[in-house]
């Protein structure tokens, strides 16, 4: 699904120095959604960093 | 040898936005990335490229070769998903259960039953709103339970997973997506995504507030809710894959402890409303109800505001890139994975305004919202 708004990579090239063509391949971003959805938590027994909150779980 | 992965393209204003079925990832770049990963995508070899680029460009052959195998190298990062929450199983779910509640959303009742008040502890400041007395009959029994210090979750006798205490804020919202699909009768396969911010509108335009835990998102909610805005969602915003509309969550909003002042004349129940320890935020918070929840006020968004309050700055509301919003709001997100939802979500976001809101005084901040609801 290509815009018109976009050059082509030709173009781009072209545009581009060598050495902007190659900081150009480093210039993207790598996006990772959370694998599921969450909410934030909404207790006062204990904190969420990963330890358990002590008697309550026993 | 090649791997066909599926790969989705949008063109945005000035970049490309990509999507990758096989592992659910998005990647931003420009046209000569894209091209290239488009070209290898139909098959094109590494060499059969790097001749192709020669042909089209000036660049000396190394050059050309290093940004076809840093080209490369990205896509096979694609071939890798991401690590899935584990899949819990309990030995035994409970016959008997300590604590029941009962929540009314329009006419859909929701019991839930607690095996201890640690389960009660999470939920309640969320929905105590919702709270009703006993009923002889329901529409969906939610069963929450720990056993070997993993809490259960159980919907209608089927076990919806387990989650550690690491993953607490995971059975938070798999809670939340159980209850909007209850509300609205949308199985979970008919949400585009779950966004980390709060959703309000005006009589004209619908916003959602985005932004880094601690900006004020919520306290800029309540500021707005009193100023007339209608409160949609807070925390957890779920977008319908088909209409792209934010869906009316009721969940009660968190406000800091710190904006208790300030909000107090707008909200006197907050003085003697239970304090709350969110200890890995390093925050406490009051939860205030929101004040006109409707599940009929299903709104189209217009823009993602990425909001800031900065004690004694002037207003500063810019708009920012679409790499800067999408860096922003992808990692906060939960998009679910099919390839049509994905594609939702890639129209739904070039469709939006982004803007960055930076603000101390409240006056001004809820004026400039509302210019953007307008828009």
């Amino acid at each position: 699904m290509k815009s018109n708004k976009h050059i082509t990579r030709a173009e781009a090239l072209k545009k581009m120095g060598k050495y902007a063509a190659l900081t150009a391949t480093s210039t993207f971003l790598l996006l990772n959604p959370k694998t599921a959805a969450a909410q934030t938590v909404g207790t006062d027994t204990g904190d969420t960093s990963g330890s358990r909150p002590g008697s309550i779980w026993k | 040898m090649h791997q066909n992965l599926l790969m989705v393209s949008k063109a945005l204003k000035e970049k490309f936005l990509i999507w990758f079925q096989q592992s659910n990832r998005y990647l931003v770049c420009d046209t000569v990335i894209h091209s290239m990963l488009e070209d290898l995508e139909t098959g094109i070899s590494p060499e059969a490229l790097i001749k192709t680029i020669a042909q089209e460009s000036e660049l000396e052959l190394n050059a050309i070769q290093d940004i076809v195998n840093n080209v490369v190298e990205l896509r096979a990062t694609y071939l890798n998903p991401l690590d899935l929450i584990p899949q819990h199983t309990p030995k035994h779910i409970p016959e008997t259960f300590k604590i029941e509640r009962f929540f009314k959303v329009n006419d859909t009742v929701f019991k839930v039953s607690y095996l201890s008040e640690l389960e009660t502890s999470y939920l309640d400041p969320k929905f105590e709103h919702l709270n009703i007395p006993y009923s002889n009959t329901f529409d969906y029994h939610f069963k929450v339970f720990n056993e070997a210090d993993i809490t259960y979750l159980v919907v209608n006798d089927q076990v919806i997973n387990g989650w550690t205490y690491k993953d607490i804020h995971y059975f938070l919202g798999k809670f939340g997506m159980e209850l909007i699909q209850g509300i609205y009768n949308k199985p979970e396969e008919e949400w585009m995504g779950v966004f980390h911010g709060s959703a309000i509108s005006n009589q004209k335009g619908c916003a959602l507030l985005l932004g880094d835990s601690g900006n004020g998102k919520s306290t800029a909610l309540a500021l707005l809710q009193a100023a007339g805005f209608h409160c949609i969602a807070d925390d957890f915003i779920p977008i319908a894959a088909k209409d792209q509309l934010v869906y009316p969550l009721p969940a009660a909003i968190s406000v800091k402890t710190t904006s208790v002042p300030y909000l107090l004349p707008l909200y006197p129940e907050l003085k003697d409303t239970k304090e709350y320890h969110l200890k890995r935020l390093d925050k406490h918070v009051r939860y205030l109800n929101p004040n006109n929840f409707n599940t009929n006020h299903k709104r189209p968004a217009k823009a993602l505001i990425f909001i800031k309050y900065k004690p004694e700055s002037d207003l500063i509301v810019n708009e920012i890139p679409e790499d800067e919003a999408l860096e922003q709001l992808i990692p906060d997100s939960w998009i679910s994975s099919l390839e049509i939802n994905a594609k939702a979500f890639m129209y739904w976001f070039s469709k939006l305004k982004y803007y960055q809101l930076t603000y101390s005084d409240n006056d001004k901040m809820i004026a400039s919202v509302n210019n953007i609801c307008n828009s």
